[in-house]
């Protein structure tokens, strides 16, 4: 799958390129997602403004990202869509990723 | 003399049990529902469902086997899409299906599911889900109920 990935100071800005995270691509995008962790960085912005559709596998990757990072880290989600949005509700999961409207609001949380 | 009651209309899609194949469905959905009273998270919630049952299909009832068909039908009634899911392959346990969830403490990030949430968004998302086997093909069917005014199809305004 085709991601951006962008260092603004400690921080990792992660954008997947893709408009659909999905079953087809979730293994796949957790493994890039590891390797950027496995790599050694800890603070993680998942931009998500290019994503239109997930579904419960493309959620499981990017929890499996949080759970790879562990206490170490953290991993915070900017630019996601009202519709994309419901999915987090959906499944809760909107109470386990600090959600940010911008990438630039996200990165700045996350590097005071 | 009272309007006749309008027919329902129907739609059969036919996918390989192939993940990668399972976005021409969703996109298919996506495009119908954009021609339905239904907002944006509505419709959105309509193709996940539809989107996680075709998943679930492929990799459970097929076991990854690319081989096999997957068929999914929609029926624009007056007031709701029904939409009915259909594989030939190992079946669910109904009982499974319609009492689906997922408990998790979202504090606690070890223990947060990475998996197995298909059924739980479907029977959030839909407004009735019902589960059967007939005649050896396993039917998972769906309704969603229009949000604004019944449906009047656009060849007949």
């Amino acid at each position: 799958m085709q991601l951006h990935d962008e260092k603004i100071g400690d921080v990792l800005v992660v954008k997947p390129l893709e408009s659909r995270i999905d079953a087809s691509i979730a293994v796949d995008f957790k493994e890039r997602m590891a390797g950027f962790i496995n790599a050694g960085n800890e603070l993680i912005v998942l931009d998500l403004s290019s994503v239109n559709f997930i579904d419960s596998s493309g959620l499981g990757a990017i929890v499996s990202s949080l759970k790879l990072l562990g206490r170490k880290g953290d991993l915070v989600i900017s630019g996601i869509r009202q519709t994309v949005m419901n999915m987090f509700k959906l499944t809760r999961m909107d109470r386990v990723f600090r959600i940010f409207e911008s990438r630039d609001q996200a990165v700045s949380a996350l590097a005071v | 003399m009272g309007e006749p009651a309008r027919k329902a209309q129907q739609i059969r899609l036919i996918i390989k049990s192939d993940l990668e194949s399972v976005y021409l469905i969703g996109l298919s959905v996506r495009a119908i529902c954009s021609y339905l009273p239904f907002d944006d998270v509505a419709a959105y919630q309509v193709e996940v469902s539809v989107v996680e049952a075709v998943n679930n299909a492929i990799k459970h009832a097929y076991r990854n086997e690319a081989w096999h068909e997957v068929e999914v039908s929609l029926t624009i009634l007056e007031d709701r899409l029904n939409i009915q899911i259909c594989d030939a392959g190992n079946a669910m346990d109904k009982e499974k299906v319609l009492k689906s969830g997922i408990e998790f403490d979202p504090a606690d990030t070890d223990k947060l599911p990475e998996g197995g949430m298909g059924l739980h968004i479907i029977c959030s998302a839909m407004d009735s889900v019902n589960y059967q086997v007939i005649e050896q093909k396993n039917v998972l069917s769906m309704s969603k109920l229009f949000q604004t005014k019944q449906y009047q199809s656009p060849s007949k305004t």
